[in-house]
């Protein structure tokens, strides 16, 4: 052919001596940590804390026991503190009703115009109501009393 | 307000009577001891409390309980006062403010360990108190403690009236469904079923 008396001299981009290194294709398991420490810690755990569990219940409801008992223990000189307390009162809320009273026609002590609040004729109640006791009372003294569910302020 | 002139309500002078004069903490601290204590007192009036329902009626009890009360703590002022005080002392200051026994072991067990060797006074085991406990007491019992009286004075309201029986199943034809069943409610068609 004509006009090919000068070559081109170029470099090729040819693989490298002795070939390329192998490529690495198989699988590559992740790095793990092994499971059964950590069953076996939280399996143990169960089993003591169960018992301590069972000891740390017994021992709360002992000292819950022990509590109510000492309220028990308490009660008979309470109630009977109040029950004076509260005797005493009603005899001064009757005196001051007699008081009160005096000039008022057909009132009688106790009773709404003579009509009793308490029909048979012994009654007497044990546990005091609020409107027995603080009935004649001022109502800074009524507001002690206010959770008590007759009261209506 | 509600009691007349003919109710007998006890005059001052029958009311009269000393006050425990010890604060609610000290009343926690010697609780165990003091019911061991008055043991007798106590059950008196709570039983006589309960059959006759009326405060007028148990005023010697109640007296006898705040005596033996007030007893009891003059004998622990006497002998182991320091024990004591620093007991209620520690409930009064204790951490939640509930007054437990929690937080106060090492002072109770000193209490109980200075009632023990000088007052003779043995505290119960953890439950004694919380059981049901007998006694017998020598007043007589009363007879109508809720004032009900006989049956006739207060005989019982009903507005229905008694069911018919089985004899007088042609008066009432509309109760036929329950005797064709018998007790057995009827299934949801069955009375549908029926005209």
């Amino acid at each position: 052919m004509t006009g090919f008396s000068k070559v081109a001299v170029y470099r090729q981009d040819m693989p490298p001596r002795g070939g390329y290194s192998p490529i690495p294709w198989a699988r590559v398991p992740s790095r793990r940590i092994p499971l059964w420490p950590f069953v076996s810690l939280w399996f143990a755990s169960n089993i003591f804390g169960y018992f301590y569990h069972m000891s740390e219940k017994r021992e709360y409801w002992r000292n819950e026991m022990e509590m109510d008992e000492s309220r028990s223990c308490i009660e008979p000189v309470l109630l009977a503190e109040q029950d004076r307390i509260v005797l005493r009162q009603y005899r001064a809320n009757r005196d001051e009703e007699t008081k009160l009273m005096k000039d008022v026609p057909d009132w009688e002590v106790g009773t709404w115009f003579g009509e009793k609040v308490f029909k048979s004729r012994t009654y007497f109640p044990d546990r005091p109501h609020v409107l027995d006791y603080y009935g004649l009372a001022r109502p800074s003294t009524q507001r002690l009393d206010i959770n008590a569910s007759q009261w209506q302020i | 307000m509600s009691f007349t002139h003919d109710l007998k309500l006890p005059t001052y002078e029958e009311l009269e009577c000393p006050v425990v004069n010890v604060s609610s903490a000290a009343l926690r601290a010697g609780s165990f001891h003091l019911a061991k204590y008055c043991d007798l007192q106590f059950k008196e009036f709570m039983l006589c409390r309960q059959e006759e329902q009326d405060p007028r009626k148990c005023l010697n009890e109640s007296k006898d309980v705040t005596l033996c009360s007030i007893d009891f703590f003059r004998k622990v002022r006497d002998t182991c006062n320091d024990t004591f005080t620093t007991f209620w002392t520690c409930l009064d200051n204790a951490r939640e403010g509930e007054m437990s026994f929690n937080y106060c072991k090492q002072e109770q067990r000193a209490f109980e360990q200075c009632a023990k060797d000088k007052m003779n006074l043995e505290r119960p085991e953890a439950g004694y108190f919380s059981m049901v406990r007998m006694h017998d007491s020598k007043r007589p019992i009363p007879s109508d403690p809720f004032r009900i009286g006989s049956v006739d004075r207060h005989p019982p309201k009903l507005d229905i009236p008694n069911p018919p029986s089985l004899s007088q199943a042609n008066e009432y034809p509309e109760a036929k469904l329950g005797m064709k069943f018998g007790q057995r409610k009827p299934w949801m068609f069955e009375s549908k079923l029926w005209d």
